[in-house]
């Protein structure tokens, strides 16, 4: 119980620390990597730092904590490796307390569906399962299908179907011989809310699926989305105190396989592009797992960005709050190094990349460049089917 | 029973409003756990509002407006169907159920109308588990934690 009052409190001064951000006030190198400054000139992470501490008493009024994209750029560029996306997730905590508030973008419709799945609920999401996908009953091995089937009702406007990237995962895991089990009540993994500073909230899910696992006697598990991975793996154990088990990225999983000739891949002629996403590059460090995996498929040549790896642009996401013209601005840019490659296509791995790097292809302008977003397993999962129908013709 | 259900009923601010006024004109009643919200249009309602208003304690939700054709922004209702449409399948995955959301166009003054259909509403809830109160203690325990109810980020 201490972890939890503990983890509740605002104690800024040992944020501070934790943090290291006060050697911001003598740096402000990352500024030039910061997506956000390039084109916010209120937002720069040292001026953050100087103007949370020269703020004496009026704390929390600093508007551009909320424009921070938690991309971890900046964390990539610091030399004394100050967390500072950390130090802003304990700015909006603060912020939070004190009754200040993000816009939430969507209306709210995110985070209203966040805190009621905090509760006590028996949800029935896994209508998602096609017959031909075999599921253990029980299996000390789970697959967490993160929040991708809410994700298909909220963005059905956008074309996005992220379920489909769950279908992809689990079709080759059978593949593979894989098994494992699917749970019928997971709660969303509390990452967005963390991010925008509702640690309570992010708490009861993470108690929530803790539980789950534990009456499931789950030991190991695959998620399908950067953010869960991370969740799971990194911050569970720290908030919730119990010590998680095996959590595994489907990349991680698959990639090994694919290259010991255990898992065949298909045949695709396609020049694509793939795009790191900021939780499974620079905060997993799986830069390689994918792009082994796509150069596998017969067929299909890999081309970089100009940023890429652990310099790779983040997609403009954000926990569903305060997107604006930054957010599509950072999008645009992203987009326009896609197509500056020439590639037909720009995979990632991560339903959230998806999903901002279309919405901001709505936006009917003819400066919005024009690229079609795929997802890694379902284009995998695609290259098999073309040999299949090959095969039959 | 039902009358302890929260009942959020938006209504748009023409033929829906009318209705609701027309049925206290006429003395009409009906519980006061009904809680109506008046908004331009139903066109204005969007799944955050549906889904905000079940976060913060709601039973069930109404929309209630004019008649598709006689809608005086959105002709033929496409922005509150889509919305709709969203909103059952959600609660559907949330396990709450698509009957919590109901969909209602009256014509103008139809106090009578509007009445029937709150009724017709919590019945749908006789033996479904109501979301605030505890069968136990009929006390009112809201399900998420009390902090969540003060925000009014959504
Ligand atoms: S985060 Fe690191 S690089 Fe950026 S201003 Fe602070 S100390 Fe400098
Ligand atoms: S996390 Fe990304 S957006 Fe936030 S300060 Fe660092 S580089 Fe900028």
């Amino acid at each position: 119980m201490d972890q939890t009052s503990d983890c509740f409190s605002v104690n800024m001064e040992r944020e501070i620390a934790e943090t290291k951000a006060r050697l911001c006030l003598d740096c402000g190198k990352c500024t030039t990597a910061c997506p956000v400054a390039r084109y916010d000139v209120e937002f720069n992470p040292r001026l953050i730092v100087q103007r949370w501490l020269s703020s004496n008493g009026a704390k929390g009024q600093d508007p551009s904590i909320w424009q921070c994209l938690g991309c971890y750029g900046c964390v990539e560029r610091c030399n004394y490796q100050v967390k500072f996306p950390e130090f802003i997730d304990a700015l909006r905590y603060e912020a939070r307390e004190q009754g200040h508030n993000a816009i939430c973008s969507h209306g709210g419709s995110l985070q209203s569906l966040m805190r009621i799945m905090a509760g006590d609920i028996q949800q029935d999401r896994l209508g998602w399962v096609p017959d031909d996908i075999k599921v253990a009953e029980e299996s000390d091995t789970a697959f967490f299908a993160g929040c991708a089937s809410y994700f298909d009702v909220i963005f059905d406007d956008l074309g996005v179907q992220t379920s489909e990237n769950n279908k992809g995962a689990l079709r080759l895991l059978n593949r593979a011989g894989i098994e494992f089990a699917l749970l019928p009540n997971e709660r969303c993994c509390g990452h967005d809310l963390l991010q925008q500073g509702d640690r309570q909230g992010a708490f009861a899910l993470a108690k929530a699926n803790m539980g789950e696992f534990g009456t499931r006697g789950i030991k190991k598990i695959i998620t399908g989305c950067p953010e869960c991975l991370h969740m799971l793996r990194d911050v569970y154990p720290k908030i919730t105190g119990e010590r998680a088990f095996e959590i595994k990225h489907i990349t991680e999983v698959l990639a090994p396989l694919v290259d010991s000739g255990d898992l065949k891949l298909g045949h695709l002629s396609k020049k694509v592009t793939y795009h790191d996403p900021c939780r499974l590059g620079r905060l997993a460090g799986l830069y390689d797992q994918a792009r082994s995996m796509l150069k596998s498929v017969r067929g299909m040549e890999v081309v970089e960005m100009e940023m890429n790896r652990d310099k790779s642009l983040c997609c403009g996401a954000t926990p569903w709050v305060n997107c604006g013209l930054v957010n599509r601005q950072v999008q645009q840019e992203r987009l326009s190094q896609a197509r500056a490659t020439g590639a037909e296509m720009l995979v990632t791995a991560c339903p959230k990349c998806q999903i901002h790097l279309n919405c901001a292809q709505k936006l009917e302008r003819q400066s919005v460049p024009r690229v079609e977003i795929e997802d890694l397993v379902t284009l995998l999962v695609h290259s098999l089917e073309q040999e299949d129908s090959n095969d039959q013709s | 029973m039902t009358d302890s259900l929260t009942i959020v009923v938006f209504a748009c601010n023409w033929d829906g409003l009318s209705c609701v006024e027309e049925a206290a004109h006429a003395h009409l009643s009906f519980p006061a756990s009904v809680k109506v919200v008046r908004v331009s249009c139903l066109s204005r309602i969007h799944l955050g509002l549906i889904l905000g208003a079940f976060q913060r304690g709601a039973d069930g939700v109404m929309l209630l407006g004019c008649a598709p054709d006689d809608c005086h922004f959105d002709p033929g209702g496409s922005c509150v169907n889509r919305e709709f449409t969203k909103a059952r399948q959600t609660l559907d995955m949330l396990g709450l159920g698509s009957e919590r959301v109901m969909l209602v166009n009256l014509v103008r003054g139809d106090g009578y109308g509007f009445v029937a259909k709150i009724q017709d509403f919590m019945t749908r809830f006789g033996t479904a588990p109501t979301l605030l109160v505890d069968a136990g203690t009929r006390a009112r325990t809201p399900r998420v934690p009390s902090f969540w109810q003060l925000r009014t980020d959504g």
